[in-house]
């Protein structure tokens, strides 16, 4: 039997087939930029402190993290939705701010450059911006990030809402009282494109059953 | 590709290029030595999920390419080498509950197993030019496992055991009989082990149909 050409041939072939086929299997993940929009939230949804929260505040400015600036024209309109979520949920809304604190606030921020986690070092100033806050905190304050939370990376212009508990003790132990998470993945910029940012926020809402009031 | 990707590949090559080496001694040895007693064949599989595999990614086949190197021991029974990768994967815009908390978004869920092993088949029939065989294989396998949320990615590995019965049938054509082509089923049996996502070991199952080409 001849074993010339043709059976390097086809064992060259051969090489170059499972070659360019490993490299089609090693594709990577989505990155098109269309595809970013995802929503994760965290919680610790056992605890007792988010079962007996029952009021709420939101303030109507998002805070740009890290240093940097944000467009803040469509502020209100997101805290809007915000708020108006945690109504249909049966939470109360505590607007009074010198009065009966609510039992839980929630602050939005965005963050300007890709983070990991949820420990946002740059949220510690506005949390003394807050009325219903009483010390400020500073970074030597620790986050407290529910119970089991898993770190994701946050791209830039991540929308992230944290639920802070106001009865919690907070100056002497220096803890920021954390009751729930929800970041809707890089849908804010200079330009923000509402839809976009108010399908996020209803998608948190739907995975997050447990902030409904029995 | 990741560093460890590229590390994987590596190897792979390198499995390759020894196989490949192996192939062009053996087929030295045949030109000196006829009659001829060895095979080369490349194969193009298409795979269904089972078990764990079919868990991590539900539905669909996955596609695959392979290359095996057959030695004829006597008229009923051959033994060689296989190398085979097959691939599959999952996109879906779920939302992920986690103890903790829950995930919705666009999410790529892939599996890469690549195995090298050592074949053995007995052709019990042997009839209108079509050589039906039964046998299998054992050796190693490594299995990647990805998984994209929007820009996050979580990767796991682990090697395998793997055990792989199959059936199927040869026929040969073409001058003086040398190319063959190849009808098989492959049930590829990795042994649990690793730590995978969703913790612990797994059992990444799959059936491979696999249609070869090839030449004596």
């Amino acid at each position: 039997m001849s074993l010339g050409v043709p059976r390097r041939a086809h064992i060259v072939a051969t090489a170059l087939l499972v070659v360019a086929g490993l490299a089609a299997a090693c594709d990577s993940g989505p990155i098109n930029p269309n595809n970013i929009g995802w929503v994760t939230t965290l919680v610790d949804s056992a605890a007792p402190a988010l079962q007996n929260a029952r009021t709420f505040a939101v303030p109507d400015t998002i805070v740009a993290l890290n240093g940097g600036t944000f467009n803040h024209a469509q502020d209100k309109a997101i805290a809007a939705v915000v708020r108006g979520h945690f109504l249909q949920l049966g939470w109360v809304e505590r607007k009074d701010t010198t009065g009966t604190k609510p039992d839980v606030v929630i602050v939005m921020g965005t963050n300007t450059r890709t983070e990991v986690g949820i420990s946002y070092a740059d949220w510690f100033p506005s949390y003394g911006w807050i009325p219903y806050w009483g010390t400020p905190a500073d970074p030597s304050w620790v986050w407290g990030a529910p119970a089991g939370a898993i770190a994701y990376v946050y791209e830039v212009g991540t929308l992230v809402m944290t639920m802070v508990d106001l009865r919690a003790p907070r100056e002497t132990t220096k803890r920021v009282p954390v009751l729930w998470v929800a970041a809707v993945n890089g849908v804010l910029g200079d330009n923000p494109v509402l839809p976009r940012v108010l399908t996020g926020i209803d998608q948190a809402f739907v995975q997050s059953p447990y902030l409904r009031i029995p | 590709m990741t560093t460890r990707r590229w590390l994987l590949l590596t190897q792979l090559l390198i499995g390759l290029f020894i196989a490949l080496l192996t192939a062009l001694r053996a087929g030295a040895q045949q030109a000196l030595a006829e009659p001829s007693n060895f095979m080369s064949l490349t194969t193009f599989e298409l795979s269904l999920p089972l078990g764990d595999t079919k868990r991590y990614v539900t539905g669909g086949l996955g596609p695959g390419l392979g290359w095996e190197g057959r030695w004829t021991v006597n008229s009923h029974s051959s033994a060689g080498v296989s190398l085979s990768v097959a691939g599959f994967q999952r996109h879906t815009q779920n939302t992920i509950d986690f103890p903790s908390g829950a995930a919705t978004g666009d999410q790529l869920r892939q599996l890469l197993p690549v195995q090298a092993l050592a074949t053995g088949y007995v052709f019990p029939i042997q009839a209108n030019g079509v050589r039906w065989y039964a046998g299998g294989g054992v050796g190693g396998g490594h299995v990647d496992q990805d998984f994209s949320l929007g820009t996050q990615q979580v990767s796991r590995s682990a090697w395998h055991l793997v055990i792989a019965p199959e059936i199927g049938a040869e026929v040969r054509g073409g001058p003086d009989h040398l190319f063959v082509g190849v009808v098989s089923l492959r049930y590829n049996a990795p042994i649990a082990a690793g730590n995978y996502l969703g913790g612990g070991a797994r059992n990444f199952q799959y059936l491979t149909l696999r249609v070869g080409i090839g030449e004596e």
